[in-house]
């Protein structure tokens, strides 16, 4: 008896080609003998693949075609294998009487196995099955959380996910209007999610991928479409964004005040001049006068001008000029110093000051003179007043300025972040229902 | 590294602060006026000189 | 006694063992399952229609598990209800026995190995249920009933009948697996885990058209 050899009796690596029992279409099965379910692509029925007259299991009540952003049968490299799609399905949840649908992308390779590329809005996940089980962990003060792969998933959702689309070819049953319970646990850019029916538990583990990645892999048309709002696991740009400007912005304002504390310690801050003056607003055509000289040596600094007073309940105004004896260089500026007191229900109020200090940006070095000029209103009391004159005064204000411009880029970047976050958990089962709400 | 324009404008920021720390800085202080060119003869003379704060109207009165 | 070539009883032709402690075979030509009584080969049954499947894992494939090799020798197609899945014989270079299991291309990696503490009965097993093992908690993913589809290849055991059997899989937390056989009286524990295609670096496997 001749032996008969084998060949290739179990032929499961070959393309196969059929015809729609619905409706004559050709059909391509690319998912070899893995493919259960396979779904005629013209009218929309969804076939037995191992039936040999390929069975209609569910005939489609609507013929509206979806059209797909990854069409049936492209091949892209993905993850390090060439993966290629061929199944589609589109979900749909419920809440509060709106129907949110998104899609999966069933990606193939004959070796590596399947995984899915799940699009909602614009934002996509890279998804597998999960052969290992999250562990659920202890919520004392906290939303519920599972553990695995040493991260810690917060819960988001709980919802049912019923298909409401299906074309192409699948490795399980598929039936349109078929629903789960669904979970999701998030930890982003990573997602945990558990599906339940009542036979058993399957758990997938997802990564929030750009558009951008799977349009080059697949050399898809055009640009992927923008994302819009915040997607569950999607990434946050600004938790490192805004850690990195505090970082930046420790640091400097560490700088900032040794610098300042320097300025304390270091600067000259010596009086130049003083002397004391009297004033009574009468008819003078002319109340200007000028004080002796004084010599600001060093370097060019401020020059911090100081009038004391002994006013009460009355205003004196100061045309001041400090001029340099030598260069002609002068500056002007005034003074208004007036202090207010007095009783009432409240108490003793007080409004103003009896002092006033002008401080004047870098004076350079050189003799120089005050040229003022007083003014009062008419038949007030006359006024003693004192003026100081000192230079290189170290100043607070120029830190805490600094402490201000400093922190605001950073305070935004916070707020963005928290803002992003609360956008975030605003698609959750823990967002804060609006007050404005009437279901 | 993320911010290369918030480093730089930190940096800018700390300049400024050191500058004013050692010659002030217009920006936090007395509003002043320079002017060129005061001829000597203001010391004998100071009525002579013109300043453009003259003349202010100012708001008399308590509270 | 290991022979390491012996002729088909049913049609003659030779038959190479790819392992020395092969129970049952099958020949390539004939189709015949064969077991090893003594020293000759006994005729037991037919592979009738091996129904076509496409894992990448053939009989000869080579791979390597926990840094030891192995060889592809045998394998036993399930089938069930919503569908079927390959149990891969394969044989280290130390000649200890394994199973790499190909359900929709998800590869578990087991060993049959004593129970570490008793084996619930097969009524009473639901998903859920939690038994812990070794120092670790495994958990009832799936339970299966399922039958013999067919059978290839050298195997350790007499296995050719087609009645439904149950079958339990567990996982744990960090990835490991274990599934209980119910096909004979005393259940069956394979422990293991679950493994990557890649991790495998598994080697001479099957082409398929359109894929190279």
């Amino acid at each position: 008896m001749t032996p008969a050899p084998t060949g290739s009796r179990i032929d499961g690596s070959k393309i196969k080609g059929l015809n729609c029992p619905g409706c004559g279409a050709a059909l391509t099965i690319r998912g070899f003998e893995h493919t259960l379910t396979i779904v005629c692509p013209n009218c929309l029925s969804i076939l037995d693949a191992k039936d040999p007259n390929f069975q209609v299991l569910q005939t489609s009540r609507s013929k509206i075609h979806i059209a797909l952003m990854i069409p049936l049968g492209s091949r892209g490299n993905w993850r390090g294998a060439v993966y290629e799609v061929i199944g589609f399905q589109q979900r749909t949840v419920t809440v509060s009487g709106t129907n949110y649908s998104w899609g999966e992308y069933l990606l193939f390779n004959p070796y590596k196995g399947f995984r899915y590329l799940t699009e909602y809005n614009g934002h996509w996940n890279d998804v597998r099955t999960l052969r290992a089980l999250p562990k659920p962990m202890m919520a004392i003060g906290r939303k519920p959380h599972v553990f695995y792969g040493g991260a810690d998933f917060t819960h988001f959702s709980a919802y049912q996910a019923r298909t409401t689309y299906v074309l192409g070819e699948f490795p399980w049953q598929v039936k349109v209007g078929e629903s789960v319970a669904a979970k999701d646990y998030i930890a982003p850019p990573r997602i945990l999610s558990s599906e339940s029916t009542t036979a058993e538990t399957t758990w997938s583990a997802g990564m929030y991928v750009s558009g951008t990645e799977i349009w080059q892999s697949f050399k898809l048309q055009g640009a992927a479409p923008r994302p819009v709002g915040v997607y569950l696991n999607q990434p946050s740009p600004w938790v490192l964004q805004s850690k990195e400007m505090w970082s930046i912005c420790w640091v400097f304002l560490l700088l900032a005040f040794v610098v300042t504390l320097g300025g304390y310690v270091f600067s000259g801050n010596e009086e130049v001049f003083q002397d004391r003056y009297y004033y009574m607003q009468g008819n003078q055509p002319e109340s200007s006068f000028v004080t002796p000289v004084f010599e600001l040596k060093g370097r060019t600094s401020n020059v911090e001008v100081t009038t004391k007073t002994d006013l009460a309940n009355n205003w004196v105004y100061l045309n001041y000029a400090l001029i340099n004896e030598e260069t002609g260089q002068a500056f002007d500026f005034a003074r208004e110093v007036s202090y207010y007191t007095g009783r009432d229900s409240d108490g003793t109020w007080t409004e103003g000051s009896t002092g006033d200090t002008a401080t004047l940006p870098a004076v350079p070095s050189g003799r120089y003179y005050l040229r003022v000029e007083p003014e009062m209103a008419p038949n007030s009391t006359r006024v003693k007043y004192e003026i100081a004159v000192r230079r290189d005064v170290p100043r607070s204000a120029y830190f805490w300025m600094v402490v201000l411009l400093l922190t605001l880029p950073p305070i935004w970047a916070t707020f963005r972040r928290f803002s992003f976050e609360g956008q975030r958990w605003q698609e959750s089962d823990y967002a804060p229902v609006s007050s404005g709400s009437d279901d | 590294m993320r911010h290369p324009f918030y480093l730089l404008y930190a940096v800018l920021l700390l300049a400024w602060m050191t500058n004013a720390a050692l010659r002030g800085s217009p920006f936090i202080g007395a509003r002043v006026n320079e002017v060129k060119n005061v001829p000597k003869t203001v010391r004998d003379n100071p009525g002579a000189y013109r300043s453009i704060y003259l003349g202010y109207a100012h708001y008399s009165g308590g509270k | 006694m290991s022979e390491r070539v012996a002729n088909c009883p049913n049609c003659g032709a030779p038959i190479k063992f790819l392992w020395s402690s092969a129970v049952q075979t099958t020949c390539e030509f004939c189709h015949s399952i064969l077991v090893r009584r003594d020293v000759n080969l006994e005729k037991v049954g037919e592979v009738a229609d091996r129904p076509p499947d496409s894992s990448p894992i053939r009989i000869t494939s080579e791979g390597i598990y926990a840094g030891k090799a192995f060889v592809v020798v045998g394998r036993i197609l399930y089938e069930y209800e919503e569908g079927g899945w390959n149990e891969w014989h394969v044989v280290f270079s130390d000649g200890k026995s394994g199973w790499i299991s190909d359900a929709q291309l998800e590869f578990d990696v087991s060993f049959l190995g004593p129970a570490p503490g008793p084996l619930p009965q097969a009524g009473a097993l639901v998903c859920g249920n939690q038994f812990q093992w070794n120092n670790t908690v495994y958990e009832v993913t799936t339970l299966t009933r399922a039958h013999y589809k067919g059978v290839e290849g050298e195997l350790p055991f007499v296995c050719w009948d087609k009645d439904d059997v149950l079958f339990a899989d567990l996982r744990t937390i960090d990835g490991r697996f274990a599934t209980i056989d119910y096909s004979d009286a005393t259940p069956a524990l394979f422990l293991g885990e679950a493994v990557e295609f890649d991790d495998l670096k598994l080697k001479n496997l099957r082409e398929f058209e359109g894929w190279q």
